[in-house]
């Protein structure tokens, strides 16, 4: 066969003017150069599926005559606070007993304890005002503080007279003789359909509380004012949230509805003491505080050279050139820099380059072990050339196992602040284009050299193993896929064997779970359901056994992190075992009715 | 009420599941960017390790359940006290936030370690302490975990009560082992590769000026000044009065509304400041709109004054949140800020002072890299450069408002005022799209800024249309354009290549070999009229191009492929050789990774010429493979297998 006519081959080669014109395009550099020709409207930061689904519920079911478990899960769920405020006149219902009496201490150190009861006790019941009395009697002034209830399931009864059940989750705590005790229990409750409905009984599902000891237990301050106190950029910027510029700046600037921007500790300027960068939308300057001696914060954003006015999302203390001293390493949307430090915490650019993607997160690690750090960024949206979908977001499809995100990049260290990009060459560009939103690096087999953990929304992870400088991606055989909404990686041996243990938050949704595991949940094969629901359930916890990894997210308890974002392995009560902190809330507006 | 989740089910089955997601996300990030919220108000969640391979929600217990929206989360020993404190970082103000431990629970050390051998920073180092309870405590030098985050290189190891430790070690990166002494309880040190020696380090000995403070959130007010870059002008409305090359502010207002009453009242009481700094303003009224509101009485408004119509109230809304990323409807009073050339430079929501109005008057004159500066809150750094205008962007606004006539005309008016070959084009697309052939051509033509003479337009015309794959007027405009430019190579090629899109095979050989003619080292006219010529039956001279296209662009492909081709399949047996296409084509597959069926097939035609039929009937099933992963016509690949396999060579026209 032959090659026919080359239109635009040819014209590009032969119609010089048009190829000058190309050639000058590409030089130019915007902040948002992809996003400028398409739509202005959409967030940067994507929906995950089950809320897709809630939303058509909302706008579109509701409004049919149809059986509609949102609704109703809606109703129970304000009838059960309702009934749990203190001055409510209470149902004459017979109920379990709501704080077990077989409490048992499964965990103590210094500062508190943890009780628990796997079960319900006996079917001795007592009155509703009974139970939640005795519920409420580990505070002295006999009600809870603060109380929080989850509805994360709801199924028609089998019964036929209008019967439902709801499982729900209560977070409760408040002041003791010690400090803040909180109360977690899960609850099934059955109703019968009214309006409102009506509560026929509550069964306990599991139950533990958290007391503290004298001294006040474990406890943090928020001492931001005090540390910021001689930096008045902190009330001037970052006391404003997102929401106030997004009503203020131009877009194009790149404003960021979700927020995503993130911060970085280490030394800027050589003195020993950890430093803090924070990342900031486009239209405002990033921001560098180094810490006086006295533990507060001195504002060097301007005289250091870092305060770019660029989308910036998440930034990297690391030594690139050896010298030892911290250089950076940004990855602000469309581009990613590298600045060298001179060692007194002064930064001069040395490099700006045009990612294929929208950078998120990034990690360094040395993974060619030739003595220098490389780096690993995520580009979790793709280049708007490349993507004639909707919206900044793109579609990804299918949505619970995407594959047509944004290229990730690694990025060699060649010494000389010379770089190369090595994805293609070490196999990492393999299920590189998953929507990736982090990324760390980890010795998971103990070989001596760098793995790479990457967390990406809609659908599996990547674990690519280091072999000599070439990755294969492990995690299906290593059974660490975790198909769901990855937002953040963290590694840490959480049951200290010796091995690091990865950590993945997602998103745990309540809707995403109610629906789910409707009966007739989309008229879809069973193993779509199946990918649905594991895509609602929450944060994963795999325990790296050696020859693999095994999921032990729900008898970890760990799954429940709500909207999660980043989450961080950290021993906070220096026991010597590794607890974990969780960020997490999507997009909270002065607008009072949660979507 | 009826419980059917079977109705449900029926009803949504109805919508198909790639609809329903459509739906579903335009649904949300609608609302999303309305301003509303979603999964908002989380409390932070704090797991507490119980050592029993479980954890316990202990946020509410420890003071860490805040509310914000939550994003990076980054540890360290801030206050040097012995205990990890937490920064994180929200998507709300406060956009950082340092949470201090102010317990302390076990014991601990902390360590930082320094490479040689290995990368300064130690990252990828691992630590290992064994307390002499069957557990390891291990930890590693990490750059970036969690999300957006990097924590602080110091390794905390808590160690519970009373711990001794019976073995410190160090895994370098690379598998260096190095056995560490000198670690003391409660202590921070350093370590410097290959020294196995830890050496005490002492944190700052000042006083700590860190304490439990409540932050203030700033007071929120609805007064917005939006200064836009790559400015653009609104569509040309009736009702706004031309008031010529001045610059304009446009005020939406209202007698029922108080704040709108007092700023025009302080626009006409500073009337002569306004008028110096050479600003004119156009007050509209929006009450007007109201049929109740009509009988109003007419105010004493020194600048010009009128009523808003929904047309002009529309505009505006679109403009706005074309640009302006939250989605909310514009408030009364909202100004425009437009400069002398008409193109919208602010926008204003609420009461404008005056002084910022006269301080932007006179931003209005310096150049937009300057005014830059005055579009952001804060002094910084650009590292980019300007946007440029967005007529494109704006004008997809309109027709995505249901409005795609006024997308066409403001895209026209645009061109008439303002030079910008990315708008061009996309209105001659819109146009082609539209099969209005004639304004598409008139639109492109406009491209290049001199079309005086009628060659020049038919020229730029038939390029374009070219380039549009409009093959047949190209040619009928690169046609007209002939006798001015006959002497321009590069010309007579997009000629022959439109005749030969047309179907006229002999014109276009004209116009190839003129080209060569004129320009003897252009490979991709010799390729050109190698191919115009072997589709006239004029093999051998072909063949001469093909090599002469080869011998300026050695290993170029196309020419390559088409060679071999002819070399092997040529009826003439002079002409043929199949071990010269074997050559000449196996590179070219090395080259193009071998999946590409046209390059297997030129393969499998050479191989069959040499007698090679095994080869060729293996090299065509894979081609066929290829052909098919990609959806291409397999017709004539089935008939050359055909051949092959009864040991026949594959012989062309």
């Amino acid at each position: 066969m032959v090659f026919l006519i080359l239109i635009s081959h040819l014209l590009s080669s032969c119609d010089k003017k048009s190829a000058k014109t190309n050639s000058a395009e590409k030089e130019l550099r915007f902040p948002n150069q992809n996003e400028l020709l398409t739509k202005a409207y959409l967030p940067d930061k994507g929906p995950r599926d089950a809320a897709i689904e809630v939303i058509l519920r909302r706008t579109d079911a509701a409004a049919d005559e149809g059986w509609d478990s949102e609704v109703v899960s809606d109703a129970a769920h304000q009838r059960l606070e309702e009934l749990l405020d203190p001055e409510a006149s209470l149902p004459e219902i017979l109920v379990q007993p709501l704080r077990p009496s077989d409490l048992q201490e499964s965990y103590t150190d210094e500062l508190l304890s943890v009780w628990r009861s796997g079960k319900g006790t006996s079917s001795t019941k007592l009155p509703l005002s009974q139970a939640l009395t005795s519920l409420r009697a580990i505070y002295p002034s006999g009600t809870e503080d603060k109380l929080k209830l989850k509805t994360y399931n709801i199924t028609p009864s089998k019964s036929p007279e209008g019967m439902f059940n709801t499982k729900i989750i209560y977070f409760a705590s408040g002041k003791t003789a010690h400090g803040t005790a909180q109360q977690n229990a899960r609850w099934h409750c059955s109703w019968r359909s009214g309006n409102p409905p009506e509560l026929l009984g509550i069964k306990l599902i599991d139950y533990e509380e958290i007391l503290p000891k004298q001294g006040g237990g474990l406890n943090f301050d928020d001492v931001t004012a005090s540390v910021f106190k001689e930096a008045p950029s902190f009330q001037d910027q970052l006391m404003l949230g997102i929401d106030h510029w997004r009503s203020r700046l131009q877009g194009d600037f790149g404003i960021d509805v979700n927020g995503l921007q993130g911060i970085s500790l280490g030394d800027a300027n050589g003195d020993g003491l950890d430093d803090i960068y924070v990342c900031q939308q486009g239209g405002l300057p990033n921001k560098l505080y180094v810490r006086n001696l006295n533990g507060t914060l001195k504002d060097v954003s301007a005289e250091s050279g870092v305060d770019w006015m660029e989308l910036t999302r998440a930034v990297l203390f690391v030594d690139l050139d050896n010298d030892g001293d911290q250089d950076l390493a940004l990855a602000q949307g469309w581009y990613w820099m590298l600045m060298e430090n001179n060692g007194a915490g002064i930064f001069t650019k040395r490099t700006e380059t045009k990612a294929p993607s929208n950078l998120h997160s990034l990690a360094a690690a040395d993974y060619d072990l030739d003595g220098d750090l490389d780096l690993y960024f995520c580009g979790r949206n793709p280049a708007r050339e490349l993507n004639n979908s909707e919206g900044i977001l793109g579609q990804p499809i299918p949505y619970h196992d995407a594959n047509n995100g944004g290229a990730n990049l690694l990025i060699r260290n060649d010494g000389n602040w010379h770089f190369s990009d090595a994805t293609v060459e070490c196999g990492l560009d393999v299920n590189n284009t998953r929507y990736s939103y982090a990324c760390s690096w980890a010795d998971f087999d103990l070989d001596g050299d760098s793995d790479l953990y990457v967390a990406n929304d809609f659908g599996r992870n990547n674990l690519y193993l280091n072999r000599n400088g070439k990755f294969i991606d492990v995690a299906g055989s290593q059974g660490v896929e975790d198909m769901s909404a990855g937002m953040s990686i963290t590694w840490g041996d959480y049951n200290n064997d010796g091995r690091p243990d990865p950590y993945i938050s997602n998103m745990f949704s309540s809707a995403g779970n109610r629906i789910t595991y409707q009966r007739k949940f989309r008229s879809g094969i069973e193993q779509e359901i199946e990918a649905f629901r594991r895509h609602a359930r929450g944060n994963s916890l795999f325990a790296n056994i050696g020859s693999g990894f095994t999921d032990v997210s729900e008898n970890a308890a760990v799954t429940m992190a709500r909207w999660a974002w980043g989450a961080k392995f950290v021993d906070l009560n220096n026991d010597g075992w590794e607890d974990i902190y969780v960020a997490n809330g999507f997009i909270t507006t002065e607008d009072t009715g949660d979507l | 009420m009826s419980q059917s989740p079977e109705n449900l089910s029926a009803a949504l089955a109805d919508i198909k599941a790639s609809d329903r997601y459509k739906l579903g996300w335009k649904a949300l990030t609608e609302l999303i960017g309305q301003g509303r919220s979603f999964s908002g108000n989380e409390s932070n969640c704090f797991f507490l390790n119980t050592r029993d391979g479980r954890f316990t929600d202990a946020s509410a217990a420890t003071g860490l359940s805040l509310y914000d929206d939550g994003r990076a989360v980054a540890v360290c020993d801030w206050d040097f006290d012995g205990s990890q404190d937490l920064w994180v970082s929200n998507r709300n103000a406060p956009r950082v936030r340092l949470l201090r431990n102010s317990s302390r629970g076990g014991d601990w050390l902390a360590l930082r370690l320094s490479g040689t051998s290995s990368n300064k920073d130690a990252v990828g180092a691992r630590v290992v302490l064994d307390l002499g309870d069957n557990r390891l405590r291990s930890k590693t030098v990490r750059a970036g975990d969690g999300f957006l985050a990097q924590s602080s290189k110091w390794l905390h190891f808590g160690l519970g009560n009373k711990a001794t430790i019976s073995s410190a070690t160090v895994y370098w990166p690379g598998g260096k082992v190095e056995k560490i002494s000198g670690l003391k309880m409660h202590q921070y040190h350093t370590l410097e590769q290959g020294k196995g020696q830890a050496v005490l380090w002492k944190p700052p000995a000042e006083n700590l000026a860190i304490k439990t403070s409540q932050i203030t959130f700033n007071e929120s007010n609805d007064t917005t000044r939006t200064w836009l870059i790559g400015r653009i002008p609104l569509p040309r409305l009736e009702g706004i009065p031309d008031t010529g090359n001045s610059p304009k502010l446009i005020n939406l207002w209202s007698e029922s509304c108080a704040p709108c009453v007092a700023e025009i009242s302080e626009w006409t009481k500073h009337e002569k400041k306004i008028r110096e700094a050479g600003l004119d303003i156009v007050a509209l009224n929006v009450g007007l709109l109201d049929e109740n509101q009509r009988k109003t009485t007419p105010i004493t408004f020194p600048f010009n004054s009128g009523k808003a119509s929904p047309e002009i109230l529309d505009v505006l809304d679109i403009f706005h949140r074309t640009f302006v990323e939250l989605q909310q409807p514009l408030p009364i009073p909202t100004s425009f800020l437009l400069d002398k050339e008409g193109r919208v430079a602010a926008i204003y929501k609420g009461h404008v002072p005056l002084f910022t109005l006269l301080d932007d008057v006179a931003l209005l004159s310096k150049p937009e890299i300057e005014a830059r500066d005055a579009a952001v809150p804060f002094p910084g750094r650009w590292a980019s450069d300007l946007f440029p205008p967005q007529a494109i962007r704006l004008a997809e606004s309109f027709a995505r408002a249901g409005n795609p006539s006024l997308r066409k005309r403001y895209l026209k008016d645009y061109l008439l005022r303002f030079e910008s070959e990315e708008t061009r084009l996309y209105l001659g697309r819109l146009l082609l799209d539209e099969n209005n052939l004639e304004q598409a051509v008139r639109v492109f033509a406009g491209i290049s800024a001199t079309t005086e003479n009628e060659a020049d337009y038919h020229r730029s015309a038939g390029i374009l249309l070219l380039k549009y794959n409009q093959i047949r007027p190209a040619r009928n405009h690169l046609k007209a354009a002939l006798s001015v430019y006959k002497d321009n190579p590069d010309f007579r090629f997009n000629l022959g290549i439109a005749e030969a899109g047309s179907g006229n095979l002999v014109e276009s050989l004209n116009h190839f070999r003129a080209c060569v003619r004129m320009k003897p080292t252009d490979a991709v006219a010799h390729f050109q009229l190698g191919n115009a010529l072997q589709a006239t039956g004029k093999g051998h001279d072909a063949v001469t191009h093909y090599r002469k296209s080869l011998q300026v662009r050695p290993g170029w492909m196309f020419p390559a492929n088409n060679l071999a081709w002819l070399l092997s399949t040529h009826p003439d047996s002079e002409l043929r050789n199949g071990e010269e296409a074997v050559k000449l084509i196996t590179p070219i597959i090395k080259a193009d990774g071998g999946k590409n069926h046209t390059t297997l097939s030129t393969l499998a035609a050479a191989l069959a010429e040499t007698g090679d039929f095994k080869g060729a009937i293996e090299t065509t099933t894979r081609a066929l493979h290829y052909a098919q992963s990609v959806g291409a016509n397999d017709a004539g690949l089935r008939a050359a297998l055909s051949n092959y396999r009864n040991g026949k060579a594959f012989r062309g026209k």
